[in-house]
């Protein structure tokens, strides 16, 4: 984004005003956090990210002033000189003449705005992550199911729709079909949405497209939800090896953050919907912080310790029911 | 391997990517087995989604940007560019 994007968009809610470096408008921003350059100002300009908007505070104008007029221009150049998209000046301060000679001089545009930093800042990253979210289409259908954003992919084909119809007959809520725009909520958090034009409507085989929000109602459908899960359908393959344990968590990269997949096998007649429910009743489980697979597992490794430790034991052999057993034993602990 | 093949077409007809022509698209394409991706100014969609295509809201001279990828991908290409070609059979 150039910097003149940004003062154009700020400059009225903001009170935006360029008072220097004009000639440095076309910069690029590409950072989504701002900086408060500080001891970059004495020389120390190794910290100073690129493509970061620097923020002039009251610290580093009284900084400023409190040099002798040749320091003070040098001070500026350390900071100019690294080239950053824009330099801002908060709380409306008085800006020494060096501090505009040199945003000139290094064609740094040079804002001023009379909020406190803290406000400005808070504004100015509100206004970045905005902008600067990427955003990307992936072919899928994003539901709400019991409040976990599932994504399901698969296949053009293989019954995405037809999936999350049911799911929506079941009451829980579509957020997009076919296609789902995703955007990057920093620092790792996906978003989904349905784009404005074909939102809330379903290309369903057989029936064409159809508008969910007219049929089931505004409760059967969302604007937007985190994705937390991804069900990935996938054609029965007796050659493959699907999970079997669940104990390997897969995952799925959207936007460089990984999300929670599940593949699932689809066979024509078999049920996803309920399939797609308890996964996401997994989810939840798993997000409290409870692993049903893992707990299973452990149950089961300490159920064969005991078995290993105790001589007495045949638990296969003598006692078919001893597994069961002392796992509702363990409960009982 | 998979193979990729990919070009650049121009929608010709009066019409562009409507309701018709759009269903008529993602049919071909799903006679296929490679997939189909068609980008419109960087946007990226499934060609053989219904909902995708319609979503490109490609009007008369828009520039797509059509990629195959799989086994048959050069067959797939050829079927498109004969339907934009050919207006999607509205000869106008």
């Amino acid at each position: 984004m150039e910097v003149s994007t940004l003062f154009n968009a700020l400059k009225v809610e903001l009170g935006l005003e360029l008072v220097a470096g004009r000639a440095g408008l076309d910069r690029g921003i590409t950072g989504d956090r701002v900086q408060k350059p500080a001891l970059a100002l004495t020389g120390f300009t190794s910290m100073l990210s690129p493509g970061v908007v620097q923020i002039f505070g009251k610290t580093e104008l009284d900084y400023l002033w409190s040099l002798p007029p040749v320091e003070r221009r040098l001070a500026c150049d350390f900071v100019t000189s690294c080239s950053p998209p824009a330099i801002i000046v908060t709380r409306g301060l008085d800006m020494p003449e060096q501090l505009l000679e040199s945003a000139d001089h290094y064609r740094v545009p040079l804002l001023l705005t009379g909020l406190r930093s803290s406000l400005f800042i808070e504004a100015l990253h509100k206004f970045l992550a905005t902008r600067m979210a990427q955003i990307r289409a992936i072919h899928g259908v994003l539901v709400d199911v019991f409040g976990v954003g599932v994504l399901i992919i698969g296949k053009s084909g293989i019954g995405k729709s037809e999936c999350a119809l049911e799911l929506i007959m079941r009451g829980h809520r579509l957020v997009a079909d076919d296609v789902v725009d995703v955007s990057l909520v920093p620092p790792s958090t996906i978003i989904g949405a349905g784009n404005e034009l074909i939102r809330h409507h379903m290309e369903i085989r057989g029936l064409g497209i159809i508008n969910i929000k007219d049929l089931f109602g505004v409760a059967a459908i969302r604007e937007t939800k985190k994705i937390e899960l991804v069900i990935n359908m996938e054609e029965w393959d007796a050659s493959k090896s699907f999970d079997r344990l669940g104990i390997v968590m897969q995952t799925h990269d959207i936007l460089g953050v990984m999300i929670p997949r599940v593949d699932i096998p689809v066979r024509p007649g078999r049920t996803l919907t309920a399939i797609v429910e308890v996964a996401a009743r997994n989810q939840i489980l798993k997000s409290m912080g409870h692993h049903s697979a893992r707990d299973f597992q452990s149950r089961m490794d300490a159920a064969s310790r005991q078995g290993a430790e105790s001589r007495n034991s045949r638990i296969w052999s003598t006692a078919p029911h001893a597994l069961s057993s002392r796992v509702i034993d363990d409960k009982q602990d | 391997m998979t193979e990729i093949a990919s070009t650049k077409l121009t929608i010709i007809n009066e019409l562009g990517l409507h309701a018709r022509a759009a269903t008529l698209l993602v049919q071909t394409a799903s006679r296929f087995s490679a997939d189909l991706y068609i980008s419109r100014d960087g946007r990226q969609i499934n060609g053989k989604s219904i909902m995708g295509v319609l979503l490109l809201t490609a009007g008369k001279g828009t520039e797509l940007d059509i990629q195959a990828v799989g086994e048959d991908c050069r067959e797939l290409i050829a079927a498109i560019e004969e339907l934009v070609k050919n207006k999607f059979g509205e000869g106008q």
